[in-house]
């Protein structure tokens, strides 16, 4: 799942202080969680909130966290790197690689 | 029979706090909470289900009776709930219960709690106990509002792990709830705190307050330690922790222990395995434990505890302090690990709320404040009584039944415990840290070893250990018809969700394919299977015909009770002088003759039988009531009643219906 900018799902400027950050995610997060929809939602509706959700959940996490911010605003910066160009295989992440065959 | 919203009538949703050892339903209605007394009067139910030759009791009922019952009086499923028989805690707690409990012989090692009903043994799943307090707790709620409630939020240790969950709504699901949610305790009592506060908050001014507060939550058998930040109407979970087997039961079983070895020395011999007199120092424990508290020392004191000794001890606060101060010590460990993981410092803590009956321990506020260099606790919210009531606003949030104010509240809570699967070599890999705001989810590929391997096995724990074999397995997913192909090729994505409710589910999906009902997932959580469930509830329903009956009983013998207990008051406050002396004998008489009939009968009679004894007690008392009434009215009316020995004209006396002699009426013919 492509996360997107962070900082824009939760429509905040790069250089919000972390208060503002937080305020924006609480004003989305009231809005789109699946507890906010009425009782008789579809399945569907119940499942697009929840990803809707899960998706400023995980900005907030990131940018709510001064080290884990600095960490992305750093990734995020489009500085003249090195491993910046051809394959975009930086985005494959430590975390995803196969576990192999467990058991 | 169709339920909800019959009859256009407003449904209800009701909260309930399961405990250990108490359980607490609250109910949202006509704009605020209402914490609902039970039949007895109280506010919190005993969370005890007995047996006895005739009949099922449940909450106080059960607990009142436990000394002369006690090997099937059952208490503390929530200490079995989602464990193995063989998990190092339950043979721990197995020692020190009345009640027998077994394994189901099954790979998965269930625990089974047996009891003796009408001579035949019947075993119960902990699920199956959980599932009777959780209707004692509906049947309390559809008491007061009358009408039947099905809706419910049930509230868990926050540090309960995914099969306690899983099965503590299963429990919910046998009681025929339909479970809207499971909430973490410590968040439902910030819910309480938070809407107290705010009510005495004269509108703040404009902009929104930040408020981070710690819940220190130790009821009778589980502690959990919460951080959050609550934000006008959004509270917001950043970190937990706690014990889920630490609590006032240990306490208790201290000071049990303690008297036992003193009753030993004493007298040269062991009560250990008289089960009544353990039961009996047991609930002496628990209310010195309460008394000291609020005093210094108390006075234990059992009669006749065994073999004709009485026991008899003096216990002063500060051995008590001493005998659990180890206790006491562990749990500031989860205070800290919580404040680090919030990655808050201790003066960002604006208020410590203290929740659950053994925080009324001085020894323990008096740790905590010290914890947080002197600071004011916060009681003012009702320790035995919060949880219920945020859970009941968490219902009224989830099912759109409340207030506007509280529909605009949120409750954003997390997963207690990372989740993570086996890795080569017994690594764990965690795929979803703890702490992670719920509702979450995480996706990883997977892939085959061996050329033309069809299936994948997947071991899930939890923990926050770097091997698998010191967290705790949870279960292993096996997918099922991947392509038959070169190792290395098929890509299969399996996502885990951890849904609101804290309850892991876990999907996956033919990468190559895109098709997702391929893979077939077998799901091995050791949980109870949907048709034990349903069998439960089938159980439960045919229960439900003998618990009504049973009712019926106790209603009708509770009525004539209450009846004895209303005269006798009223013959006491009736002026000498109104009432005739034989009259009063007669009466006396009369109840002393029910009471008789009660002792001989209470356990036997049926509903029928108390209704006709009692409609007996009330004819004799209203004739009486009558004449003195009549009395205080005119004189025409004085003797309106039938004096003994007379007749009326119809039967050849002088009397009325109306009871007037006629005699006094006619004038002498001479």
């Amino acid at each position: 799942m492509a996360d997107g900018d962070y900082y824009k799902l939760l429509g905040v400027d790069p250089s919000a202080s972390a208060k503002d950050i937080g305020k924006a995610f609480r004003q989305i997060a009231r809005k789109v969680h699946p507890d906010k929809l009425p009782p008789d939602s579809s399945e569907a509706q119940k499942l697009r909130a929840k990803q809707q959700f899960q998706q400023v959940a995980k900005a907030w996490e990131v940018l709510g966290d001064p080290q884990q911010r600095a960490l992305y605003d750093a990734q995020r910066e489009p500085a003249p790197q090195r491993e910046w160009a051809p394959n975009g295989s930086r985005r494959a992440r430590p975390g995803a690689a196969q576990p192999g065959t467990a058991g | 029979m169709p339920d909800g919203a019959d009859d256009g009538k407003k449904s209800y949703s009701m909260g309930i706090d399961l405990g250990t050892t108490y359980s607490c339903v609250g109910i949202f209605k006509d704009g605020e909470v209402q914490i609902i007394a039970n039949d007895q009067g109280n506010r919190t139910t005993p969370s005890y289900v007995a047996w006895t030759d005739k009949e099922r009791l449940l909450g106080d009922a059960a607990k009142n009776q436990v000394a002369s019952n006690p090997t099937n009086t059952v208490f503390d499923a929530k200490r079995l709930i989602g464990r193995t028989f063989q998990d190092p805690i339950v043979q721990a707690d197995l020692k020190l219960w009345p009640f027998r409990v077994v394994s189901d012989g099954s790979p998965d090692d269930k625990p089974l709690i047996e009891v003796m009903y009408q001579d035949v043994a019947k075993k119960f799943h902990p699920e199956e106990i959980s599932s009777m307090i959780l209707t004692k707790m509906k049947l309390t709620a559809e008491a007061f509002v009358g009408q039947r409630v099905r809706n419910a939020v049930i509230t868990v240790p926050a540090y309960f792990n995914d099969s306690q969950r899983q099965a503590t709504k299963d429990a919910g699901e046998i009681a025929g709830l339909n479970v809207l949610r499971i909430v973490n305790e410590p968040t439902a009592a910030a819910i309480a705190y938070g809407l107290d506060t705010k009510s005495k908050e004269k509108k703040t001014k404009s902009g929104e307050k930040e408020t981070n507060i710690l819940v220190f939550d130790m009821g009778g058998g589980t502690f959990d330690v919460s951080i959050l930040t609550i934000t006008d109407t959004v509270f917001e979970v950043k970190a937990t922790a706690g014990d889920p087997h630490l609590g006032g039961e240990d306490f208790d079983n201290r000071m049990l222990s303690y008297c036992i070895s003193e009753f030993r020395r004493k007298h040269k011999s062991d009560p250990t395995r008289n089960q009544r007199a353990i039961r009996r120092l047991r609930t002496q424990c628990e209310r010195a434990k309460r008394q000291l508290s609020t005093q210094t020392s108390v006075t234990i004191e059992v009669d006749s505890l065994h073999e004709g000794q009485d026991f008899n001890l003096r216990l002063s606060r500060a051995k008590f302090e001493e005998l659990c101060m180890d206790y006491f010590k562990k749990a500031m460990e989860p205070v800290s690990q919580c404040l680090g993981d919030s990655g808050l410092p201790k003066s960002q803590i604006s208020d410590v709320v203290l929740v659950g009956g053994s925080t009324r321990i001085p020894k323990v506020q008096e740790l905590i404040s010290s914890f947080f260099n002197g600071k004011q606790l916060c009681k003012e919210i009702n320790p035995d009584e919060a949880v219920a009531y945020g859970a009941a606003v968490q219902a009224a949030i989830v099912s759109g039944t409340g207030t506007e104010e509280v529909e605009n509240m949120l409750l954003l809570d997390v997963a207690p415990l990372s989740l993570g699967i086996e890795m080569a070599g017994g690594m764990m890999q965690k795929l979803i840290e703890r702490n992670s705001t719920i509702p979450t989810n995480k996706s990883q590929d997977f892939t085959t070893a061996e050329d033309y391997q069809d299936y994948v096995e997947i071991k899930v724990y939890e923990g926050e250990r770097a091997m698998v074999k010191d967290n705790n397995y949870l279960g292993k997913f096996v997918l099922t018809g991947i392509p038959k192909t070169l190792r290395g090729v098929p890509k299969i994505k399996v996502t885990f969700n951890v849904d609101s409710n804290g309850i892991l589910e876990v999907t996956a999906e033919d990468m190559k394919t895109h098709r997702k009902g391929e893979i077939q997932i077998t799901n091995e959580k050791g949980r109870l299977s949907q048709r034990d469930i349903e069998r439960m509830l089938q159980d439960a329903e045919a229960h439900k015909e003998e618990d009504d009956l049973a009712r019926g009983e106790m209603m009708a013998r509770e009525s004539i009770t209450v009846y004895m207990r209303r005269t006798r008051k009223a013959l006491e406050d009736i002026d000498s002088e109104k009432i005739l002396k034989r009259d009063r004998e007669r009466l006396e008489k009369k109840m002393e003759e029910v009471d008789l009939w009660l002792d001989e009968h209470s356990n036997k009679a049926t509903k029928e039988e108390f209704e006709a004894k009692q409609r007996e007690l009330e004819s004799a008392m209203n004739t009486i009531m009558l004449k003195i009434n009549r009395s205080e009215s005119d004189f025409w009316e004085q003797q309106a009643i039938l004096p003994e020995n007379e007749k009326t004209i119809e039967q050849g006396g002088y009397f009325l219906d109306s009871g007037l002699d006629i005699r006094d009426l006619i004038e002498d013919p001479d």
